[in-house]
C-alpha cells in the first residue's frame, strides 16, 4: 500500500483541513487482517514528523492515532478515519439546514439564543413625548356645566 | 445601495456639450414600476421633436450605456420628429456616483438641447428629473428631490429657432417653502400661468389675482406675493431677462398635484415653459427638498450660470468667477444637497394625530335632555352672579336645573376634537342667562397625546418578550404595559375625553403595515367635579309671596267679618294676617341654599403631561469569538459549500455521500450537526 504522510493543523471537526505533507509514496506491510476504518501498519519510515496520512488504496484519509518506531527504520502506526476530509467533496454538496454560523453576517438576530450570555442586570431607558394640549393655567380652567 | 457622495467630483464633466448625447433604454410606453424603482435615478424626456443631438455621435469619451446605474427613455416616440430619442447615446462613466450628481447631468441635458433643438406643432419639452435612492437607502436620509427643467414650445405659425426661447424654471422646496422660479431671456414674454395642463396661455391684461385663483385652485394655497408691475415684461424684441419669483407657503411636494404645471405666456407666440411637479405619490419619503437651484446654460455660444443667494436663484452671469452658492458643493442652501445628508432629528414625539385616529372616534352621541355648555372661568363668574340675581319669577330654582360642573386642568380649545355648536345663550331651566357659550354637540372628546417611534435598543431577539418590557406613562391615566409589538414602531396615544364625567381613556396605538392597532388601554379622570351652590333666591321670593298673599287674605277676612258683623271670622281673618306675615318674616329670613355636587379630588391632577415610555431591557454580553466558537444563530439552507467556518447544521441527511460506509456518514452526520468548521476552498 501506498501511503502520503501528513502534518495536519487542523481540527478533526474541519472540513477543507489544512495539512503540509511530509512525504509521499511511502510504503507500508500490513499486519494481519486491515481495518479500513482503523489500520494498523508498518510503514517504511523512521520517522514521527507526522500527525496525518492517506491511503490512496483506501482512498480515505486518517487520524494517526499511534506510532511505535520499530526496528530497521520502520514505524508501526494505526490510524482512524476522517470520513469528513476523505468525502469532502460529497460533504459539501450536501443540502442542509445551517442553524449557527460564524459569519455575523448571516446572524438572524430575530432568532432567541439560548447561548448568548445576557446580563441580568436590566437596563431601563425613559423617553417622555407628547404634551397635553392646552394645559390651563392657574385661572384659566375650563367648565363643562350640564343642564337641563 | 448606499448613496454614494464623492466630494470630490462637483459634477460631470461633458467635454462639448455637442457630443453629448442620450441613449434611452426603452420608450415610456414599455416603462415599469420595478424600472423606475430600480434606477438609481432617471431622467425623462417627454414628447421631444426632432433634435439634431439624437443624431449626435458618441465620442463623448465616456463609457457606454450603463444600465446599472442610470437610464432614461423617450416618452411618446410617435412624437418624435427626424430623429428618435431611442437612438441616442446615453452614457455614464461607470464608476460615476449616482444620484446627486443629476444636477449637472441635467445642465448638460439643457445646454445640448440648446444648440440643437426644435420644436413643432406646439410640442412641449419637458426634462424631467428625479433622483432616486438607492434599495437600501433610507428615504429619511436623502434630503434631495428632483425639479424640473422645461423649455418652451410654440406653434406652427411662429416658429422658433433661437434657443433664447428656452426657459429655466426652478421649484424649490425649503422648509416646507416652495419656491417657484422662473427666468426667462426671451422676449415677449408676457405672463406667468399656472394650469394643469400646458395648453393655456396667460396674458399680461390678466391680474395678479386671476393668476392666484388659478394658483390657489391648483395648489389650495395661497401665494403670498402679488405679480408686480416690474415683474411683467412685454415688449417684444428684447432679451432682457424678467424673473419671476413666488412663495408659496406651507407645502411639500405630497401637497401638490403631480400634474401641475407653472408656465410662462407669451401674448405673441403663446409659448409657455412650463415646471411639473415630480409625482411622487407611490413614495414613503415625508419632506422632498430640490436639488436644483438653476442651471448652467448655454445662449448663443455663451454659457451661464445661475447666481444663488440664500438658496434663491437671482440671476444669471456669464461670468463664471462670479461668486455663487451654485458654486459650493457642500453649500447646503445653495444646493440642498448636502454632501452629509442631514442627520434625521432624534424622535421627540409630537402631538400630530397622524395616525388619523379620527376616523376611529366616529361614533356621536346624544346627551339626551341634557346639554352642557362649555365654559371659560370668567363665563362661570358671569353664572354664578346670575344665579345669585334676586329677580328670579317667583318659585324658579335654577339649580334644580343644573346637572352638574365639571372642572377640567385644560383649555378644551378647537385643539381637542370637540364638537359643539356656534356660541348661543347658556338657558337653565327656560330662563335665558344672557351668558353666551358653546353648547356641547357630543359629549366625547379626543385628543392625540403624541406619537412616538419606539426604538430598537437591542436590534436583536432580546428587543422581545421576555427580554424586554415595555411601559408607558398616560397622563392622568398611569402606567400600562405594552406588548412587544411596538418595538421598532411607532406608537401613538390617544385620549377619548367623556366631557359629563371627565372621565378618560388613554389608548394606545402601534402602526402595522399602515394600519393602526389599538395595543393597549388605561382609564383615569381628567377634571374634578365641583360644587355648585347658593341660594334659590326665587323660591325664597314666592314663599314671602305666598306669606304675604295669606296675610292679605287675612286682612281681607277682618275686614269683611267686621262689616258683616262675623266676628268669628274677623278673628280668624286676624289670625292670618299674623300667621301670613310671621311667615313671610321667616322665609324672608330662612336659608334656601342650593348644593348641587361636590368637591372633586384634585390629586389626579396632579401628574405628570407627557407620555413617557420605560424601556426595560436585557443586554447581551457577547464575546468577540462568539461567532467562532458558538456560531450566531441563523436559519439558512443551501449547500454546505455556501456556509465557511463554524457551522451548526440540523437534520443532515447524508444519504447523498456515496461511498462512505454506514459509520462513516454517521460521523460525518455527527460532526455536521454538532459543529463543524468549514475552510474555504482554495
Amino acid at each position: 500500500m501506498t501511503f502520503t504522510l501528513y502534518n495536519c493543523t487542523s481540527a478533526s471537526n474541519v472540513l477543507n483541513k489544512k495539512m503540509t505533507k511530509v512525504q509521499d509514496n511511502i510504503n507500508a506491510t500490513a499486519k494481519g487482517i486491515i481495518d479500513v476504518d482503523r489500520p494498523a501498519l508498518l510503514l517504511d519510515y523512521s520517522s514521527v514528523d507526522f500527525n496525518y496520512m492517506f491511503i490512496q488504496e483506501f482512498s480515505r484519509y486518517y487520524f494517526v492515532t499511534s506510532r511505535a518506531l520499530m526496528p530497521g527504520e520502520h514505524i508501526m502506526i494505526s490510524g482512524e478515519s476522517d470520513p469528513l476530509e476523505s468525502f469532502k467533496a460529497g460533504v459539501r454538496d450536501l443540502d442542509v439546514l445551517a442553524v449557527r454560523n460564524e459569519d455575523i453576517n448571516k446572524w438572524s438576530k430575530f432568532i432567541s439564543d439560548p447561548l448568548i450570555v445576557t446580563v441580568c442586570k436590566r437596563e431601563t431607558h425613559g423617553y417622555k413625548f407628547g404634551q397635553m394640549q392646552d394645559v390651563a393655567a392657574a385661572g384659566d380652567s375650563s367648565y363643562i356645566i350640564g343642564v337641563i | 445601495m448606499a448613496l454614494v457622495v464623492d466630494k470630490t467630483v462637483k459634477y460631470l464633466n461633458v467635454p462639448d456639450a455637442n457630443n453629448f448625447t442620450f441613449q434611452c433604454s426603452k420608450p415610456m410606453s414599455q416603462l415599469t414600476a420595478d424600472d423606475v424603482k430600480s434606477a438609481d435615478f432617471w431622467v425623462g424626456f417627454t414628447s421631444f421633436a426632432h433634435n439634431q443631438m439624437c443624431e449626435g455621435n458618441v465620442e463623448s469619451g465616456l463609457p457606454q450605456n450603463d444600465p446599472d446605474h442610470c437610464w432614461c427613455w423617450a416618452t411618446d416616440s410617435s412624437a418624435l420628429y427626424e430623429g428618435d430619442w431611442s437612438t441616442a447615446h446615453w452614457s455614464f462613466p461607470a464608476n460615476y456616483p449616482t444620484g446627486i450628481y443629476m444636477r449637472n447631468i441635467l445642465v448638460e441635458c439643457a445646454a445640448a438641447h440648446n444648440q440643437n433643438v426644435s420644436l413643432q406643432n406646439n410640442a412641449s419639452a419637458r426634462i424631467i428629473m428625479n433622483i432616486e435612492a438607492g434599495e437600501d437607502t433610507k428615504l429619511q436620509d436623502l434630503y434631495i428631490s428632483g425639479s424640473s427643467y422645461v423649455t418652451c414650445p410654440y406653434s406652427n405659425e411662429n416658429r422658433v429657432t433661437d434657443y433664447r426661447y428656452i426657459k429655466p424654471a426652478v421649484l424649490l422646496i425649503v422648509n416646507d417653502v416652495l419656491y417657484v422660479w422662473i427666468q426667462s431671456f426671451a422676449p415677449y414674454m408676457t405672463g406667468f400661468f399656472c394650469n394643469s395642463t400646458t395648453s393655456q396661455g396667460y396674458r399680461s391684461t390678466q391680474s395678479f389675482d386671476d393668476f392666484s385663483k388659478l394658483a390657489n385652485h391648483y395648489l389650495g394655497l395661497g401665494w403670498t406675493r402679488a405679480l408686480q408691475t416690474g415683474d411683467m415684461y412685454t415688449d417684444s424684441g428684447s432679451t432682457t431677462s424678467v424673473n419671476f419669483n413666488y412663495t408659496v407657503p406651507d407645502v411639500d411636494f405630497n401637497g401638490v398635484t403631480a400634474d401641475l404645471n407653472v408656465s410662462l405666456g407669451s401674448a405673441n407666440y403663446n409659448k409657455r415653459a412650463s415646471v411639473s411637479i415630480i409625482d411622487n405619490e407611490d413614495k414613503e419619503i415625508e419632506k422632498w427638498y430640490t436639488a436644483f437651484t438653476g442651471f448652467k446654460f448655454k445662449v448663443d455660444d455663451v454659457w451661464y450660470k445661475p447666481i444663488v443667494e440664500g438658496g434663491i436663484v437671482t440671476g444669471y452671469t456669464d461670468d463664471m468667477t462670479v461668486t455663487s452658492e451654485w458654486d459650493e458643493w457642500d453649500n447646503i442652501t445653495g444646493h440642498n444637497v448636502p454632501v452629509t445628508p442631514p442627520v434625521p432629528p432624534a424622535p421627540t414625539g409630537d402631538n400630530i394625530d397622524d395616525m388619523n385616529m379620527n376616523a376611529l372616534w366616529a361614533m356621536s352621541s346624544d346627551a339626551g335632555f341634557a346639554r352642557y355648555f362649555l365654559l371659560s372661568h370668567d363665563q362661570l363668574a358671569s353664572l354664578m352672579t346670575w344665579l345669585s340675581d334676586t329677580t328670579f319669577p317667583d318659585g324658579y330654582d335654577p339649580y334644580a336645573y343644573i346637572l352638574s360642573l365639571l372642572q377640567f386642568p385644560l383649555k378644551l380649545s378647537p385643539n381637542w376634537c370637540m364638537p359643539r355648536t356656534p356660541a348661543g345663550h347658556i338657558v337653565i331651566g327656560g330662563e335665558d342667562t344672557g351668558i353666551t357659550a358653546s353648547l356641547i354637540s357630543n359629549e366625547k372628546a379626543w385628543v392625540g397625546a403624541g406619537t412616538y417611534d419606539v426604538p430598537q435598543l437591542n436590534g436583536n431577539f432580546l428587543d422581545y418578550d421576555p427580554y424586554t418590557q415595555y411601559e408607558l406613562y398616560i397622563p392622568c391615566c398611569g402606567w400600562v404595559s405594552l406588548p412587544d409589538i411596538v418595538c421598532g414602531r411607532k406608537i401613538a396615544v390617544k385620549i377619548n375625553y367623556d366631557l359629563t364625567t371627565a372621565a378618560i381613556i388613554g389608548n394606545v396605538y402601534v402602526e402595522i403595515d399602515g394600519k393602526q392597532m389599538i395595543v393597549a388601554s388605561k382609564s383615569g379622570m381628567m377634571g374634578r367635579e365641583t360644587i355648585v351652590t347658593g341660594e334659590a333666591q326665587g323660591v325664597r321670593s314666592a314663599q314671602i309671596t305666598s306669606a304675604l298673599l295669606s296675610a292679605g287674605t287675612g286682612a281681607l277676612n277682618v275686614a269683611t267679618g267686621a262689616i258683616s258683623g262675623n266676628a268669628v271670622a274677623a278673628v280668624s281673618g286676624g289670625y292670618n294676617i299674623v300667621a301670613g306675615l310671621a311667615q313671610a318674616n321667616i322665609a324672608a329670613n330662612s336659608a334656601y341654599t342650593r348644593t348641587i355636587g361636590s368637591t372633586g379630588g384634585r390629586a389626579l391632577l396632579c401628574q405628570f403631561d407627557q407620555c413617557y415610555l420605560k424601556i426595560c431591557t436585557t443586554r447581551a454580553d457577547i464575546p468577540n469569538n462568539y461567532g467562532h466558537t458558538c456560531g450566531y444563530v441563523c436559519n439558512l439552507n443551501g449547500k454546505v459549500s455556501a456556509f465557511t467556518g463554524y457551522t451548526v447544521f440540523d437534520n443532515v441527511d447524508v444519504s447523498g455521500i456515496g461511498k462512505a460506509t454506514d459509520r462513516e456518514k454517521k460521523v460525518i452526520k455527527q460532526i455536521l450537526e454538532s459543529g463543524v468548521i468549514i475552510n474555504p476552498t482554495e
